[in-house]
C-alpha cells in the first residue's frame, strides 16, 4: 500500500477507535458563483449536505459568542469558506479561520450562529 | 432607499451595463469573491465615509482592487484602470432617486498580492458624491 494511502487508512481507523469522542457532523457547502450587480445580490450554489467524523477539541464561550475547534481529515472536506456551515447536534455553527490544514489533518475553527442557528 | 443603498445601487449600476461587461474583466464586489477568481478580475468596496452636502446626500470613495497576472508585467492594471476610467472618471450616474458623480481617479503602486503570489495587486480609487432629493 502506498504510504498517502497507508496514512488515510490508519487515520480512519484512528478515527473510529475514539469511539464517541468522534462525532459526526453535517457540512453545508455553499459557493458562491456570481455577483449580480444590478440587483445586488449574489448567485449562490449550495452543495449536497456531506456527513464526516470529527473531534470536537475545544468549546469555548466568550463575550456571548461561542465557539469551537474542529478536527477532521482533510480528506473529508479539503475546500472550506467563509459562507459554509457546520450541524452539530442540531445547532448551526459557520465556518471560521482555518487554524492549522496539512495534507491529512484540518483544524477548523467554528463560530455559533448559522444562517438558521 | 436610504441614501447609503441609493449611491451603492448607482455605482454598482456601472458594472451591469453590457459596455462594461464587454470589457471581459471579471468583477466582484468585497467579501464575494469566488473561491477560484482566476489571473485577473477587479474586487470593488463603496465606502461611503463622509458627510454630503445635505442630510440627504454622502460623499465617499470607491476603491478597486485590480488583480493581474504578475507575468503580464505593470502594463495590464494600468490598461484595467484606463478601461475602468472610461465608465467612472469624471462621469455621472443615476439610476436612484439621486444622482452620483464621480470625481478624479488615481491608482497606487503594485504589490504582490499576499493570497497569490503570481497576482499583483493595483489599488484604484476614486472619489464619488451621492446628491439625494432634497
Amino acid at each position: 500500500m502506498a504510504y498517502a494511502a497507508l496514512i488515510d487508512a490508519k487515520l480512519s481507523t484512528a478515527y473510529r477507535q475514539l469511539k464517541d469522542l468522534a462525532q459526526t457532523v453535517v457540512f453545508v457547502r455553499t459557493e458562491v458563483t456570481d455577483f449580480d450587480f444590478s440587483s445586488g445580490q449574489p448567485a449562490i450554489e449550495a452543495a449536497p449536505e456531506r456527513e464526516i467524523l470529527a473531534v470536537i477539541l475545544e468549546e469555548t464561550k466568550k463575550k456571548g459568542v461561542k465557539k469551537m475547534q474542529l478536527l477532521f481529515k482533510t480528506v473529508d472536506l479539503p475546500i472550506l469558506s467563509g459562507f459554509d456551515q457546520v450541524k452539530i447536534k442540531g445547532e448551526s455553527w459557520s465556518v471560521g479561520p482555518v487554524v492549522h490544514q496539512r495534507k491529512y489533518i484540518t483544524l477548523l475553527d467554528l463560530v455559533s450562529g448559522g444562517a438558521d442557528g | 432607499m436610504g441614501r447609503y443603498t441609493d449611491a451603492q445601487q448607482d455605482i454598482f449600476s456601472v458594472f451591469a451595463t453590457n459596455e462594461w461587461k464587454s470589457e471581459g474583466i471579471a468583477t466582484h464586489p468585497s467579501l464575494i469573491v469566488p473561491d477560484n477568481p482566476g489571473q485577473e478580475y477587479i474586487r470593488i468596496s463603496v465606502i461611503p465615509s463622509s458627510t454630503g452636502i445635505n442630510t440627504k446626500s454622502v460623499a465617499g470613495m470607491l476603491l478597486i482592487d485590480i488583480f493581474a497576472a504578475r507575468v503580464q508585467g505593470p502594463r495590464r492594471p494600468m490598461e484595467i484602470a484606463d478601461a475602468l476610467d472610461k465608465y467612472l472618471n469624471a462621469k455621472s450616474v443615476q439610476l436612484s432617486s439621486g444622482m452620483t458623480q464621480f470625481m478624479s481617479s488615481s491608482t497606487g503602486k503594485p504589490l504582490e498580492d499576499r493570497e497569490d503570489p503570481a497576482l499583483s495587486m493595483t489599488l484604484y480609487s476614486i472619489a464619488f458624491n451621492y446628491f439625494g432629493e432634497n
